[in-house]
């Protein structure tokens, strides 16, 4: 349990980062007419951030599950790139849990955070901690939603500024685990990522820029790691 | 009724296909170490961060005037700088993404955008 316990204090920044979020989540779809039970069950069910602002406009437009799956799971399909990094982490220890365990929480954050830790962990650990790290994160989702549908629109009709501040969570949660990556080998994955991702979204939509320019620049890093590495 | 049903059967298949896009790569074992060739373990080795800027760079992006009124970018510049100033000083990942959201938020209703 040592390995799940540090998970879920590794999560805490994962936590602050998402309480916020799906604050505003959660007061956008008590927004767009959606009940609050409604509203909490999409974040535990689907537990994807961006795509659940999709969801719920679409949810409140009519649409059918004919149109809203596709839409969804195309914007969730970058996720299919996940897996193997982190299994392959996880993989040199023991493995006791069925795969659904290291499956349901595999979102942006957590995969990005998963990355930059698991290698300090103990093999052994590795399974539990990244289970840990899965569930702080999704029950920070679920509690962040429920306070938004109940309290979140009188909260932020007194406070303009911190309305402002939960759309920059996001990119800022990102940029500060950007600048906790410091070796060397992560400088060319990083720029090639940045310049294919920018031209690719003066064009096409994120949810085709973002698994394009992840691609574009881990090939750059194993090219170049490849000729001076 | 027939609308909420409806509405909790696309939030389940929803949930349903998220859950099977996470689950699928993972049902084939990786290969051990000694079966991966250097480019592959490289590749992996380079995702990390590929993957973090990719996502900054698209969450980024709809904050960016892409044509005139560039001091739309001033709560933007302060919430990054803000952001770094904040991990030069408490490092970690939490803290300095508040301090970060929270100065652009200040700047935002300062500057009336």
């Amino acid at each position: 349990m040592t390995g799940f316990r540090t998970g879920l204090k590794d999560s805490l920044p994962i936590m602050a980062g998402y309480v916020p979020i799906a604050f505003a989540f959660g007061v956008a779809a008590v927004q767009a007419g959606l009940s609050p039970i409604l509203t909490t069950m999409i974040s535990a069910v689907v537990f994807a951030g961006g795509s659940q602002f999709v969801l719920i406009s679409l949810l409140a437009a009519g649409g059918s599950v004919l149109t809203v799956a596709p839409t969804v799971l195309l914007l969730n399909a970058r996720h299919l790139l996940y897996g193997r990094p982190i299994l392959k982490l996880i993989g040199t220890g023991e493995r006791t849990l069925p795969l659904f365990f290291l499956a349901f929480g595999l979102t942006d954050e957590v995969f990005a955070t998963a990355l930059t830790k698991l290698e300090g962990i103990e093999p052994n650990h590795r399974e539990h901690w990244y289970v840990g790290l899965q569930l702080g994160a999704y029950l920070s989702w679920i509690a962040g939603t429920t306070l938004g549908c109940l309290i979140g629109s009188e909260v932020l009709s007194h406070f303009p500024a911190l309305s402002a501040g939960l759309s920059f969570v996001l990119p800022a949660f990102f940029f500060s685990l950007l600048l906790t990556m410091k070796r060397r080998s992560a400088y060319i994955p990083a720029i090639v990522a940045a310049i294919v991702t920018a031209g690719l979204l003066l064009r096409v939509s994120a949810s085709i820029a973002i698994p394009l320019g992840l691609v574009a620049g881990a090939i750059a890093g194993a090219v170049h790691g490849g000729q001076h590495g | 009724m027939v609308d909420i049903d409806a509405k909790i059967i696309s939030i389940l298949t929803c949930g349903a296909g998220t859950l099977l896009l996470r689950l699928i790569p993972l049902w084939k074992q990786p290969h051990s170490h000694a079966n991966h060739t250097g480019f592959v373990n490289r590749l992996y080795g380079g995702v990390g961060a590929a993957a973090v800027t990719s996502l900054l760079v698209a969450v980024l992006w709809p904050m960016i005037p892409l044509s005139g009124e560039l001091q739309r970018l001033v709560p933007m510049a302060g919430g990054v700088l803000a952001t770094w100033g904040g991990q030069r000083m408490f490092g970690g990942i939490a803290l300095p993404a508040l301090f970060g959201s929270a100065t652009y938020g200040i700047l935002i209703s300062m500057s009336g955008f």
